[in-house]
């Protein structure tokens, strides 16, 4: 592995660090609290259904995908579709849905592991592409340096 | 409600990963492969120095080659070129480079110098017209201005554009 590599990958993997302890710090401050306080119980199940987690990770996907459109745009045109048009597009649709159905969950007969599970994929999903997306762009900026 | 998730989402999910992936991983290529380029013209720009034409010219074919939309490789190569007297060769080379960067104020200039060496002085002409058109203050772009219409035997204007290399901000 090269330095800028390992200087891209760093960077990246800082990014996703800071923007999940800032823009989750809420969550982080509640979840504090319940470990200190005895009385204070919070249920992750309800953190995950009632879509705290989703309304963070839409602003982080349509964040990355604003900023390329506002950038110097170094992609072929495919590669801009799939990464910041589709990629996304496919994320966020799955968002309002899940959001959708975590609302209504109380009338609908759903399954609660199958919602859960889809919540983890797009969840695992959002992670990777913020991490994919920042060290090209960090990887691209190295490159610039030289 | 089972079945439209572990039938069909999860494995849309799992696809669109996959396509995202794939297109991040040849990105990732394409911007590693570009840095070969660059030490190829990097390596290129040293044996020109050394006045080692052919080998420079190799090395800025090998540049192209990885990537044909480089156009400081293209650029370059016409100088090997024209260090080599090759001047067709080299007016080829700048009309590339002038076609990846219409606002290339160098690559004109370079042209209209081939084109000088081909003895295409009204050709010249308006390739150092254009350099000036996109930068005025190009004291080269009115210097080799001046040595055209000289060639034309247009004396005045060459005079002129002499004057104004001197400085350029008048006009």
């Amino acid at each position: 592995m090269n330095l800028r590599v390992a200087k891209a990958l760093f960077k990246s993997f800082v990014w996703i660090m800071l923007t999940i302890l800032f823009g989750l710090l809420q969550l982080w401050l509640v979840l504090g609290s319940s470990l200190l306080i005895r009385t204070f119980n919070v249920s992750y199940e309800k953190i995950f259904l009632d879509g705290v987690l989703l309304f963070f990770v839409t602003a982080v996907v349509t964040a990355l995908a604003t900023d390329y459109y506002f950038s110097d745009r170094p992609y072929p045109g495919w590669a801009e579709t799939i990464m910041f048009a589709f990629f996304p597009f496919v994320i966020i649709v799955l968002f309002v849905w899940l959001f959708g159905i975590c609302l209504g969950r109380e009338d609908l007969d759903i399954d609660i592991e199958g919602l859960k599970n889809v919540e983890y994929a797009v969840l695992f999903m959002t992670f990777i592409y913020a991490i994919v997306v920042k060290f090209i762009e960090f990887f691209h900026e190295e490159n610039l340096k030289k | 409600m089972n079945l439209f998730i572990y039938q069909f989402l999860l494995p849309l999910l799992a696809l669109s990963t996959f396509a995202f992936l794939v297109t991040a991983a040849i990105l990732y290529y394409k911007e590693q492969k570009s840095n070969y380029e660059i030490a190829w013209v990097y390596q290129g720009n040293a044996l020109l120095n050394l006045k080692r034409y052919e080998e420079a010219l190799e090395s800025y074919q090998k540049a192209i080659e990885l990537n044909p939309q480089f156009e400081l490789a293209w650029l370059y190569r016409g100088f090997a070129l024209l260090n080599l007297e090759r001047y067709s060769e080299a007016l080829e080379s700048y009309q590339k480079a002038i076609e990846l960067n219409p606002q290339s104020e160098i690559a004109w200039v370079s042209r209209g110098a081939a084109l000088l060496n081909l003895e295409r002085y009204s050709e010249a002409l308006e390739s150092y017209q254009k350099a000036i058109d996109i930068n005025p203050q190009s004291e080269i772009a009115w210097r080799n201005r001046g040595f055209a219409l000289l060639n034309l035997e247009k004396y005045e204007e060459a005079l002129m554009s002499s004057t104004n290399m001197e400085s350029p901000q008048r006009f």
